[in-house]
């Protein structure tokens, strides 16, 4: 340029060199400023991860402690927790990600061998119960909230996985694509505190119900969900329903 | 009997064992049935002397006594059909046995045939001439060495048993000149021809 | 209130689904039948096997004092199977080759498999081994009410029967037949 360049393009020349400058100044700047947030970010990272792996053996077995990490990375935006997919590369560094599936895998195990004696239908204290069995004792402790959580992750499946809260504040969670009608919770809640047995009349009773609404809502889940037993040798009345969600084995 | 691979020919002495077994179940059936008639008597002359009918009790217990005078028949008889039964079965055993005994002492001819005395004395005499012949190429490998030759062979092995030695002791002695880091270092220059003259010494010995 | 386990006077230990009131009718629902259906024949079988039942009849949930008495009813709960859940127990067992109509053309009664024809030969073939009782002629009679108790003691001829054949297809058993009746030879085999 500057063989090229008489007196009057100097000062244009000078123009461009110090546009040069600046953007190499810029450039500078804002690279350090990436630098910077690299080296924020790395620390960060480093951190957590140093977090994750001290304390992966808590994170794991004790879900109160759980539950203060699960708080404090949702208030960075972040959820190692919600396994692989949604937990990004947050789960996959801190190695957590698995868990939340894993745990989703056990209660999948545990609706589907029931399935057969409860109708697809299992409370939220038994689901507990049969996962922690499952899980073995080294694994730690696993809450309600867990299982809510794992049955949030399992929801992409579009397998129809569902916690139903029952009238007196119970917890089930059901496996099978049925809709749960108004009538079938108070039904499911009765139930419950019969030990499973019900029948019309506890209905038309209780709750007020015409016996035609009892009938219909007992005889759905018999034939068209198989939600419940039906016993023609009641003493009492004859014939009676059993809800098998409801119904306590000793095994 | 003795052929477990194929199925053997249904024989008449098969069909009389079974018939007689079967005779021999009939027996054991019957007396079932006379088991169960005697203890059914036995309740009702029960049952009649408790209601205080004397002689209907004696009935029935006269015709248990029947009873049980047919059962002692169908035991004497029962023996006899077990015993001809198990007689028959030893005797096929027998049979097979000596059907067996007859089969073995065939194989022994067959072996002996093999083994008579010529052969044996002439396998042996051969076997002794091999052993000559084996004695020979000895002797005459170690006659065809001249004396020189000889003494070579001795020296050889002289040699050979002497650096073995030396190899053995050359290990042995360095082992104890490790330590002699002692500051009095000036005894050290004979203490080297002494090791060199035990090499020797024991070199020569061997 | 929960349902539990139970020991029977036998010995034998009825599960919990036994002690639940609707274990007793058939159900409407079919995939509820089919598991309540599929623990009963688990049940039966268990306790054919415990009490070396081989036969089950409709009959045996129609009167009381039998064999069965103790799994076809449950007094503690006031509870018994019904004979038409019985029948088509039966008929689900038969469609299984669980059990199988004897004799055959009815069903009212059925010969138990808990062991299966092909079973029943090796132990057949088992108890002529260690008995030596290979190469001789026996009787059914003999097989199946042996002066020694064994475990084919009381095993119903049709089911012995099929046991003989099974054998004999591997070589192992031999038929024989005369005027007054029959009896088998077994063999070492390969």
């Amino acid at each position: 340029m500057h063989k090229r360049g008489g007196v009057g393009l100097a000062a244009f020349d000078r123009q461009e060199q110090s546009k040069r400058s600046f953007a190499e100044l810029s450039t500078q700047l804002s690279q350090s400023q990436v630098d910077n947030l690299h080296a924020q970010l790395n620390q960060f990272r480093t951190a957590l991860a140093h977090f994750a792996t001290t304390h992966r053996d808590s994170i794991r077995r004790d879900p109160a402690f759980r539950h203060a990490f699960q708080q404090m990375c949702s208030t960075i935006g972040v959820d190692p927790l919600a396994g692989p997919r949604k937990g990004g590369w947050w789960a996959e560094m801190l190695g957590l990600g698995d868990w939340q599936y894993e745990l989703g895998v056990q209660i999948v195990d545990v609706c589907v061998s029931t399935r057969e004696r409860n109708g697809g239908l299992i409370e939220m204290e038994e689901l507990l119960g049969m996962v922690s069995k499952l899980r073995g004792v080294g694994s730690g402790e696993i809450t309600e909230e867990d299982v809510v959580r794992s049955i949030k992750t399992l929801q992409p499946l579009g397998v129809g996985y569902q916690v139903v809260s029952l009238a007196d504040g119970r917890k089930m969670v059901r496996s099978v694509m049925k809709e749960l009608d108004e009538d079938q919770a108070v039904v499911l809640a009765i139930a419950q505190q019969e030990g499973g047995r019900i029948v019309e009349e506890i209905l038309v009773k209780r709750k007020g119900w015409t016996r035609g609404r009892a009938r219909a809502a007992l005889e759905n889940m018999l034939l068209r969900d198989g939600l419940c037993w039906l016993d023609e040798q009641d003493e009492e009345y004859g014939k009676a329903y059993w809800v098998t969600s409801a119904m306590k084995w000793d095994i | 009997m003795g052929a477990n691979q194929s199925i053997p020919k249904i024989t008449p002495q098969d069909r009389a064992i079974l018939d007689l077994k079967l005779q021999r179940d009939k027996l054991k059936q019957y007396q079932k049935k006379i088991q169960v008639v005697l203890e059914r008597e036995q309740a009702i002359a029960k049952a009649h002397l408790a209601t205080g009918q004397k002689d209907r009790a004696v009935i029935a217990l006269r015709r248990r006594k029947y009873q049980q005078s047919l059962l002692l028949k169908t035991d004497g008889q029962l023996e006899t059909l077990e015993e001809l039964v198990s007689t028959i079965e030893f005797s096929l055993v027998e049979v097979s046995v000596l059907h067996g005994l007859k089969q073995g002492n065939e194989v022994l001819k067959e072996i002996h045939k093999e083994m008579n005395i010529e052969s044996v004395e002439k396998l042996m005499d051969e076997t002794q001439e091999a052993r000559e012949y084996q004695r020979e190429i000895g002797e005459l490998l170690a006659n065809n060495l001249t004396a020189d030759e000889e003494d070579a062979v001795q020296d050889e092995l002289m040699q050979l048993q002497a650096e073995v030695l030396r190899e053995e002791s050359a290990d042995g002695v360095e082992l104890p000149s490790v330590p002699t880091h002692e500051p009095i270092a000036v005894e050290n220059t004979p203490a080297v021809p002494a090791r060199e003259e035990t090499r020797e010494r024991v070199a020569l010995a061997a | 209130m929960s349902f539990s386990t139970f020991t029977t006077p036998t010995g034998f230990l009825l599960p919990s689904v036994h002690s639940a009131p609707p274990f007793f009718t058939q159900q409407p629902y079919p995939g509820t039948n089919a598991t309540v259906t599929e623990q009963w024949i688990t049940l039966i079988l268990a306790y054919a096997r415990h009490r070396k039942l081989f036969v089950l009849r409709v009959e045996d949930a129609e009167i009381t004092d039998n064999d069965w008495q103790e799994v076809v009813r449950n007094e503690r709960i006031n509870r018994k199977l019904l004979p038409s859940y019985l029948s088509s127990i039966i008929a689900t067992m038969v469609s299984k080759n669980l059990a199988t109509y004897d004799p055959p053309g009815q069903t009212r009664s059925a010969l138990l498999y808990w062991r299966l024809p092909e079973e029943w030969a090796e132990v057949l073939h088992g108890w002529a081994i260690s008995t030596g009782q290979l190469n001789t002629i026996l009787t059914f009679y003999e097989i199946a009410d042996p002066p020694i108790p064994s475990p084919l003691s009381n095993i119903p001829i049709n089911l012995l029967r099929k046991a003989i054949a099974v054998l004999a297809k591997t070589g192992r058993s031999q038929l024989i037949a005369v005027a007054d009746g029959e009896g088998v030879r077994l063999f070492q085999g390969k």
